[in-house]
């Protein structure tokens, strides 16, 4: 077995550590001992897929920009792959984040650079079925496949996105093998990497800076171009004069970024751009009480609403180490894309040991005895392409009354059959591919020994919210973009239909869930957006 | 402790050998303990809405009647056995009740965390751990052969 711990790092890699050399203008809201007023030509809220992409296209352009980030900055020299450390720095509400009636767990970056920072890097342009789905189903001009090839190909450029040239890891080796056993279709996944050292560990921030997320690619980009960055700085509102945008209020948070300090942070701009993700972005408007004539503001987001199954082998997989994502199957992801029951694509996830257990759904020996033999343990996901089909309408953002986001997503019976024939497909995927014994991820099942044993089982399971474990790691939605104001949230410019000077820029603007990870998605919309914004400030 | 209440402690103490049997038996005080501790670090780390949602779960799991309808804990946590709380732990999970198996995933999956982020346990599970980082001028990446650096 490759043992990693044996490996040593160096961190020289960190470019923050020649942000005074470079001239950076970075400051820590935390540590204000007054209020802070800003102007700037735009100012963007949130460091992730959107606003890093967006800062960068519009400094390049020449404009002044200012970045406001709501988590704090952290960078790789303060990386150390350690678990507790990184959820609580790196995510939203410490990993702690769901649904209201906590059916599902939601993992969302918060820091700068967003969840690019923690993402697995996994990266997939805007699936052709979704962009048609969106032309003909939700009135979005202007993104057909052609029509956004030339973005992604740019992205994908300025990030090195390319197909993961190494060998998968074992756990991600058992998905294709599986896939290969039972003729399923299968692929090899793109990634934002240069000069990966296949360890591991993306989703605790990049020891080494080869991850090209937005913190050591777009922002340090922006900066050179004199973008001002403030985090720990959480955006209450934007400010208003009768029908136009002109900036934003924030307030400064506390250093452990969980309270307030009470200093205030103003920023005026010709043009704002939220690029705070679903759930901040659609808070962000409802705490403004912008015009919302057709109540749309925060509902039809979309999670992906994703389930796992457990397996353990006879040989190592190791599956905490080595590029997270490498292989996945959309083998029973497009059969129908709006008819009939709820596709799903499958992959696998890391597993480092508190995320792994903390997602087992087991508890007692059933728990103890599986979790020591994680190093022999394979996981699969499977991520449901929520949005699409009548009955998949999504969740609900609202405001709790201390004005922080909620996002009510009830998982109806639509779902709850994706979730049982989910199971039925990875456990037998996993049998097949020569598991001594698999488990789905419910806290009523046990590790079963043959498929034939675990297919009577799962039809027997009460696959049901909180029995059956969801989670999810995408949140998409809440301010859909299309040319019909009556049944969007933004134009297909990104521009808030019904004030001016305020443009939204994030996954937020997707009108279904993506059906693939989001962040290229995100990336190639927004480079568009932007570079269309920046066009029109010349003109 | 910063957030977890006598009553939190309490509760904690009965159900984490249970959660966790295999790993800590029902005397085992000073691994309790260092659960219980690092349970109350996890939720300084969470949130505001997540904390104050674990207290609503507490409340339903310690105080006197709805205690003992949900869990059929009738006495003080303090004084149940591994076996009382292991019968809690199934009626919370096997209940009819959508918010019962709520609590139970919520509980379950924070005492799990608590004991798997404490190093020394994630060693447990066959992970040797994350590479070592160390401030250094030059990027490097040095396997080590067979232990030897």
């Amino acid at each position: 077995m490759t043992d990693l711990s044996q490996v040593i790092l160096g961190s020289s890699t960190d470019p923050y550590n020649k942000a005074a050399q470079r001239g950076w203008d970075i400051r820590d809201a935390s540590k204000l001992s007054s209020s802070l007023e800003l102007e700037a030509d735009v100012v963007i809220v949130g460091t992730g897929a959107g606003g890093g992409t967006a800062a960068e296209t519009l400094s390049q352009a020449g404009l002044s920009v200012v970045l406001l980030e709501a988590g704090p900055l952290k960078t790789s020299s303060q990386f150390d792959m350690q678990e507790r450390a990184a959820y609580r720095d790196l995510y939203q509400e410490g990993t702690g984040r769901g649904t209201k009636d906590g059916g599902m767990v939601i993992l969302q970056g918060r820091s700068v650079g967003g969840s690019t920072t923690v993402n697995w890097t996994t990266s997939f342009r805007t699936p052709p079925e979704t962009l048609k789905f969106w032309a003909e189903q939700m009135g979005v001009s202007g993104c057909s496949v052609q029509e956004m090839a030339p973005y992604f190909q740019r992205m994908e450029q300025r990030l090195n996105i390319h197909k993961w040239p190494q060998p998968p890891n074992r756990n991600n080796g058992m998905l294709q093998r599986a896939s290969q056993k039972l003729g399923y279709s299968w692929d090899t996944i793109h990634r934002n990497v240069k000069g990966c050292l296949n360890l591991g560990y993306c989703g605790l921030g990049c020891p080494v800076d080869a991850k090209q997320s937005m913190l050591v690619t777009t922002i340090p980009a922006a900066l050179d171009n004199k973008a001002k960055l403030v985090h720990r700085a959480r955006v209450v509102k934007v400010l208003r004069d009768g029908d136009v945008v002109t900036g934003v209020e924030a307030e400064a948070l506390s250093s452990d970024v969980r309270g307030v300090t009470g200093q205030k942070i103003t920023v005026r701009a010709s043009r704002t751009i939220l690029a705070g993700g679903a759930i901040n972005s659609p808070a962000v408007l409802l705490r403004s009480n912008v015009p919302d004539p057709h109540g749309l503001i925060g509902k039809r987001t979309f999670l992906h609403p994703t389930t796992l199954t457990m397996a353990i082998y006879e040989d190592p997989i190791d599956p905490f180490y080595g590029a997270p994502q490498s292989i996945y199957s959309d083998h029973f992801q497009w059969q129908n894309v709006h008819t009939g029951p709820v596709g799903f694509k499958l992959e696998v996830p890391p597993l480092q040991p508190a995320f792994a257990a903390g997602f087992y759904s087991a508890a007692g020996e059933e728990l103890t005895r599986s979790m020591d033999q994680l190093n022999h343990t394979q996981c699969m996901i499977a991520l449901m392409r929520d949005g699409f089909h009548e009955q998949s309408q999504g969740g609900a953002v609202e405001l709790n009354d201390k004005g922080q986001p909620v996002l009510d997503y009830p998982i109806n019976d639509y779902l709850m059959e994706g979730v049982r024939r989910a199971f039925n497909v990875m456990l037998e995927m996993q049998f097949a591919s020569g598991a001594k014994s698999a488990r789905p991820a419910h806290k009523q099942a046990k590790h079963y020994m043959s498929w034939k044993e675990a297919k009577a089982a799962v039809a027997e399971l009460d696959v049901v919210a909180h029995k059956a474990t969801i989670g999810s790691a995408h949140v998409m939605g809440g301010c859909p973009m299309g040319d019909d104001p009556s049944r969007s949230v933004a134009g297909a410019d990104g521009k808030f239909h019904h004030l001016d000077n305020l443009y939204i820029m994030d996954g937020s603007l997707f009108p279904t869930s993506i059906g693939a990870n989001p962040q290229l998605s995100i990336y190639g919309l927004v480079y568009k957006l932007a570079s269309n914004l920046a066009t029109q400030f010349q003109a | 402790m910063k957030l977890l209440r006598p009553e939190d402690v309490e509760l904690l103490r009965a159900l984490t050998p249970a959660v966790m049997k295999g790993k800590i038996g029902p005397g085992d005080t000073a691994a309790i303990e260092r659960t219980v501790q690092s349970f109350d670090t996890l939720l300084v780390d969470l949130s505001e809405p997540v904390v104050a949602g674990v207290h609503q779960a507490f409340d339903v799991l310690s105080f006197g009647l709805s205690r003992g309808l949900m869990t059929g804990q009738w006495s003080s946590w303090s004084k149940a056995s591994l076996q009382d709380a292991e019968s809690a732990l199934a009626r919370l999970r096997d209940s009819g009740i959508g918010l019962l198996n709520a609590i139970y995933a919520a509980v379950i999956r924070l005492i799990i965390s608590a004991w798997y982020l404490i190093p020394e346990n994630s060693a447990t599970t066959g992970y040797p751990g994350p590479p070592k980082k160390v401030a250094s001028p030059t990027p490097i990446l040095a396997p080590t052969q067979e232990g030897t650096p």
